[in-house]
C-alpha cells in the first residue's frame, strides 16, 4: 500500500485503508492530499474527512420606550405612565438569557425642570417593585415577548411643573 | 596466405553449424543463417492518481476536490463521492450540543445524495474538479453556537480488473 496522506494524523484515523501517513514531515495544510501510486492494484478505496461548520452569532433586537409619560393620575393622587421592553429574534447560547436592567443615577426622582421641586417614584411589574440596577425583563431564546412597566409616583405631587429623569436601559446576554 | 585460407575455412564451418544450444536459457533470439527476430520493446505506466479535499468547510462556502495525474487502465475510472456523515443515519447535519441544524450539498443545481458520484475522472482525461456547494440552513438555528459535523470522501477505481 502506497497511498501517502499528507494531512493531520486525524485523517489517517478515518481511513479504512492501511495508509502511511507521514504526518510529523509534512506541513500543516488546510487540506487533504490522497496519492494512490498502485492505481487500480489497491483494492481498498481511500477515504477522508472534511469537518463541515456554522456559527451561528447571538442576535437580539430589544426595544425600549424612549420616554414614559405619567399622564394618568391615580386614585390616590399619584401619576403613573407605562412602557414595554419588547424582544424579537432572540437567537442566543442554549442556557443563556437577553437581561434587561434598569437604573437611574437620581435613584428614581424626578426633578421639576425650573425648580427645585421633586418627585420620586418607582418603577414596578406588577407587583415587584424594581431597585436601581435591578433586571426588569430578561428573555430566553426564540423568544419574542415583551415585559410592561409601570412608572408611578410614589407621592402626589406638591407642586405643579414638569418633572423629568432619565432612567437607562442596559442590556446584556448571560445566565 | 596461410591466415586467410584458415579464416575461410573456418567461416564455412560456423555458416554450416546450427545454433542449437542452451534455447531455453538464453533470453535471446536464437539467429539462423536466413532467420528473422523481433524485439519487444515495453514500457510500464503504473497506475496512480493524487486526490485533493480540503479538510474544513463553513457552510455557505464552497468546497473544491480536484483529482489530478489520474492515470488508470482504459477500462477503469476514478469516482470520489461522500460514503458517510459524522450522524449514525448518515444524514447531513451538524450538531451543537444536542442542538442538530440539516444543511445540504449542492454540485450545480443537483442536490447531492450520499455515495453519488460527484467526480468522475477516465478515459483519456488526467485530471478533474467538482464544485459542491455547502448551503446554509435555510431556517436559521435558533439557538447561537458553532455547530460541527464530519462527512466522508470516498475515493475508488471503478471497473477494477
Amino acid at each position: 500500500m502506497k497511498k501517502i496522506i499528507s494531512a493531520a494524523a486525524a485523517i489517517a484515523l478515518a481511513c479504512g485503508a492501511s495508509i502511511t501517513a507521514f504526518a510529523t514531515d509534512a506541513p500543516v495544510l488546510d487540506k487533504t492530499v490522497i496519492k494512490n501510486v498502485q492505481g487500480s492494484t489497491d483494492p481498498d478505496p481511500a477515504q477522508a474527512n472534511t469537518t463541515v461548520q456554522f456559527s451561528c452569532d447571538p442576535k437580539y433586537t430589544v426595544t425600549i420606550p424612549k420616554t414614559i409619560d405619567l399622564s394618568t393620575e391615580n386614585t390616590d393622587g399619584t401619576f403613573s405612565g407605562t412602557g414595554s421592553v419588547e424582544a424579537e429574534d432572540v437567537c442566543i447560547g442554549a442556557d443563556q438569557k437577553v437581561n434587561v436592567k434598569i437604573s437611574s443615577t437620581s435613584g428614581f426622582t424626578l426633578s421639576e425642570t425650573g425648580s427645585s421641586a421633586t418627585l420620586a417614584y418607582e418603577v414596578k411589574n406588577g407587583t415587584t417593585v424594581f431597585a436601581n440596577n435591578d433586571t426588569v425583563a430578561s428573555f430566553t431564546n426564540c423568544e419574542s415577548d415583551s415585559t410592561e412597566l409601570t412608572f408611578v409616583t410614589k407621592t402626589a405631587p406638591q407642586y405643579s411643573g414638569s418633572y423629568t429623569d432619565t432612567v437607562v436601559f442596559v442590556i446584556s446576554v448571560g445566565a | 596466405m596461410k591466415k586467410s585460407v584458415f579464416a575461410a575455412a573456418l567461416a564455412v564451418v560456423m555458416a554450416s553449424a546450427s545454433v542449437t544450444a542452451f534455447a531455453t536459457e538464453n533470453p535471446n533470439h536464437q539467429l539462423t543463417r536466413t532467420g528473422t527476430a523481433d524485439t519487444a520493446v515495453t514500457y510500464d505506466v503504473d497506475p496512480g492518481y493524487t486526490v485533493t479535499i480540503p479538510k474544513s468547510i463553513t457552510l455557505g462556502e464552497t468546497l473544491e476536490v480536484k483529482a489530478e495525474n489520474v492515470t488508470l487502465y482504459s477500462y477503469e475510472s476514478l469516482v470520489v463521492s461522500i460514503s458517510a456523515t459524522s450522524e449514525e443515519d448518515n444524514s447531513f447535519k451538524l450538531r451543537n450540543g444536542l442542538r442538530s441544524l440539516t444543511y445540504t450539498i449542492t454540485k450545480g443545481e443537483d442536490v447531492v445524495d450520499l455515495n453519488s458520484a460527484l467526480l468522475t475522472v477516465g478515459g483519456n482525461a488526467s485530471s478533474g474538479t467538482a464544485e459542491l456547494k455547502f448551503n446554509e440552513p435555510e431556517t436559521a438555528p435558533t439557538v447561537a453556537g458553532t455547530y460541527t459535523g464530519t462527512v466522508t470522501f470516498n475515493v475508488r477505481i471503478n471497473g477494477m480488473a
